[in-house]
């Protein structure tokens, strides 16, 4: 075992060497003879001292000095300090107290008592310190529970709703700087740092409710009726009950309280004009005026199926404005104060964040992995020679043959996109095979992390991948493609970070036989291979041979 | 001429010493190593120079040092010279510095005299 180590300064050599000869066998004992030697030795190396051993009176800088020194930049957090001095007045023992000496030892030194002191103190702070990193890991650990969660969240609404995936981390994001700066604007809400941060996680439940709208009305491009709106209208209620319906001992949670109140009353407004209830001004609890702005302000700064994104100004200037409704004044200078800082959070989270974030889930979790093992060790042992015939065993997507035999002359395909590794002959050649197969299986991942549930990934032949897309606005198939790309030019290997791999994808929209849009979207690929790195997208129907270059 | 006879004619007090530090030959170790020991030169010095802030300094460390290893004569005489600069009462100090130079030589002679007749 290493032995802990204890900083002796004193001035005089006979007194270290006796504090030498007593700890040495037991300890790593360093000295130094002044206070300039120790601070200047303790700001290179402090966390490798379990124990300092500070007399008083030194020429150079005195041991109170040293003392405040260490107390005013909280070094005595990771080691005590204990004061040794010929000086035992009263006075300067209560002084070396104040300024946060741990214990003091007075002359003459009995071996004994110095051994026991010291192996005390040593003890206490090594309890001390084990107990704050257990504290440290439970609430780590709590707090990625928390953002695997919302994670999760925003992956079941995106897997709902192709184009809002972003949407729950934005308004957990904005919550959470509207109401940092509502506590320094403001005495009138007393919320802890504990409350900020459970409101911001209970704010990714308040769609909730929409799970009870059907895709028609909720993915409609267009204007909505006002019947359709209604039904939209009733998301915040339904909702609430949700929450209501669960087990009492479950409504009482903190977190189920604040999430009611945000599903409920998120779409309320300050002036009384919002539903359902028509609560006015500080009626509406501040959770859900908080999440209502947040909402607000992310779908006008997000691009949505019935609209383009407005630019943050813009959106600011809409929101004061009044034309997204009345929101709390306070609320609203408090967003002008953080509009900079949302404007670089926002872009941060996307796309790389989102990336990480459900790359985060599929490490975790592994929702695929999760379902075929559920699809393919709790079936039957038929489903399980399934797996074996129609899943790639290197990378877990389909494999050729299921491409073969199940999309052959299917004929309400809406889009097909062929991926092509770029320089992967390279990489094989320069790293081996082994490195070769780990980035297939790190780009199939990509692509898998980029698209629905519902959508098809294939391992088309050694390098090349398919992927077969049903129902997907046009928008939404080329964002995707878009995302591919930049997931793939962002990944990295462990262990040849220096690796960059990239890939070129063509893509066919349209309904048509399946050899139509594969041969269109191999096309495209070609086109994306002259650049690399590339997507290259034909839209078949609309405009007869339009692509479109990104 | 054995450690507690030393200790005996420099006014020390050896039971209390070897009651704390255990060992005898840890007690003898650092009676040797007093003599090498520059505090009092560099009180005297201090004091000739009219460096009192150095010289409480030196009279302060010799004070510790005696008081570690039970050298309770010379431990008073120290003890007194530093309250008197402490106090800022130079006077005293100087008037004093004949009886702590006595004890200091006594002392070292002693020891002197207890390491030639081991070294025999």
């Amino acid at each position: 075992m290493v032995k802990q180590k204890i900083l002796i300064v004193d001035d005089s050599e006979m007194n270290r060497a006796l504090l030498v000869d007593i700890l040495e066998e037991q300890y790593d004992v360093i000295e130094v003879e002044n206070g300039i030697e120790a601070i200047s030795l303790l700001s290179k190396q402090r966390t490798d001292f379990s124990l300092l051993l500070l007399d008083i009176m030194m020429p150079e800088m005195d041991g109170f000095e040293v003392l405040a020194y260490i107390n005013k930049h909280h070094w005595n957090d990771t080691f005590a300090v204990i004061m040794i001095s010929a000086d035992d007045s009263p006075a300067n023992i209560k002084r070396a107290y104040d300024l946060g000496a741990f214990d003091y030892i007075s002359r003459p030194f009995d071996s004994t008592i110095v051994h026991r002191r010291i192996s005390n103190t040593m003890f206490l702070y090594a309890r001390q310190q084990h107990l704050e990193k257990i504290i440290a890991e439970q609430f780590h650990e709590q707090e990625k529970n928390n953002k695997l969660m919302i994670s999760i969240l925003s992956h079941i609404v995106e897997f709902r709703n192709g184009e809002s995936g972003l949407h729950i981390l934005h308004v957990n994001t904005i919550t959470k700087y509207l109401l940092k700066q509502l506590v320094q604007l403001t005495d009138q809400y007393p919320l802890s740092k504990a409350d900020i941060s459970l409101i911001s996680t209970a704010s990714a439940l308040h769609d909730i409710g929409k799970i009870s709208i059907s895709d028609v009305i909720l993915n409609k491009p267009g204007r909505l009726t006002v019947e359709e709106f209604e039904i939209i209208k009733t998301h915040s209620m339904v909702g609430a009950n949700m929450l209501l319906d669960l087990p009492i001992e479950q409504q009482e949670a903190p977190l189920v309280k604040v999430a009611t109140e945000i599903c409920r009353w998120h779409h309320e407004r300050y002036d009384g004009n919002g539903y359902p209830d028509g609560l006015k001004g500080e009626e509406i609890p501040i959770a859900a005026q908080v999440v209502a702005l947040a909402d607000v302000y992310d779908a006008l700064t997000s691009e949505r199926c019935y609209k383009k994104a407005y630019s943050h100004e813009e959106a600011l200037k809409m929101i004061l404005e009044g034309q997204c409704g009345a929101f709390n004044p306070s609320l609203l200078l408090c967003l002008q104060e953080i509009a900079d800082t949302l404007e670089n959070k926002l872009m941060d989270a996307s796309p790389e964040q989102e990336t990480k974030n459900i790359q985060d889930i599929r490490n975790k979790i592994d929702f695929d992995r999760l379902f075929s093992y559920e699809k393919y060790t709790f079936l039957s042992r038929k489903q399980r020679h399934l797996q074996l015939l129609y899943i790639d065993s290197l990378t877990s997507v389909y494999n050729r043959r299921y491409y073969d035999e199940h999309f052959q002359g299917t004929d309400n395909i809406q889009a097909m996109v062929v991926i092509d590794v770029d320089d992967f002959k390279h990489i094989n050649d320069n790293y081996g095979h082994d490195v070769g197969d780990i980035v297939l299986q790190g780009i199939a991942q990509s692509v898998l992390s980029c698209v629905r549930k519902t959508d098809a990934v294939i391992r088309y032949g050694g390098d090349e991948f398919v992927i077969i897309f049903f129902s997907i606005p046009a928008d939404i198939f080329e964002k995707k493609l878009k995302r591919i790309r930049h997931t793939v030019d962002r990944l990295i290997i462990d262990e040849h970070p220096e690796l960059h791999m990239s890939v070129s994808i063509g893509g066919a929209y349209g309904t048509g036989h399946t050899k139509e849009l594969f041969k269109a979207a191999d096309n495209m690929m070609y086109q994306s291979k002259k650049v690399k790195n590339q997507v290259t997208i034909c839209f078949l129907n609309e405009e007869e041979g339009s692509t479109n270059s990104i | 001429m054995n450690l507690k006879d030393c200790y005996i004619k420099f006014g020390g007090d050896f039971d209390e010493v070897l009651g704390r530090l255990r060992r005898e030959q840890i007690v003898q170790k650092f009676v040797y190593k007093f003599l090498d020991d520059k505090s009092f030169h560099l009180f005297e010095t201090s004091m000739g120079n009219k460096d009192y802030e150095e010289a409480l300094r030196a009279v302060h460390t010799l004070k510790g040092i005696c008081q570690n290893l039970s050298f309770t004569r010379l431990f008073e005489s120290s003890n007194l010279v530093t309250k008197a600069l402490k106090e800022n009462d130079w006077n005293t100090a100087s008037d004093m510095m004949p009886r702590l130079s006595m004890d200091y030589y006594e002392t070292i002679n002693a020891i002197n005299e207890f390491k030639s007749s081991r070294e025999e």
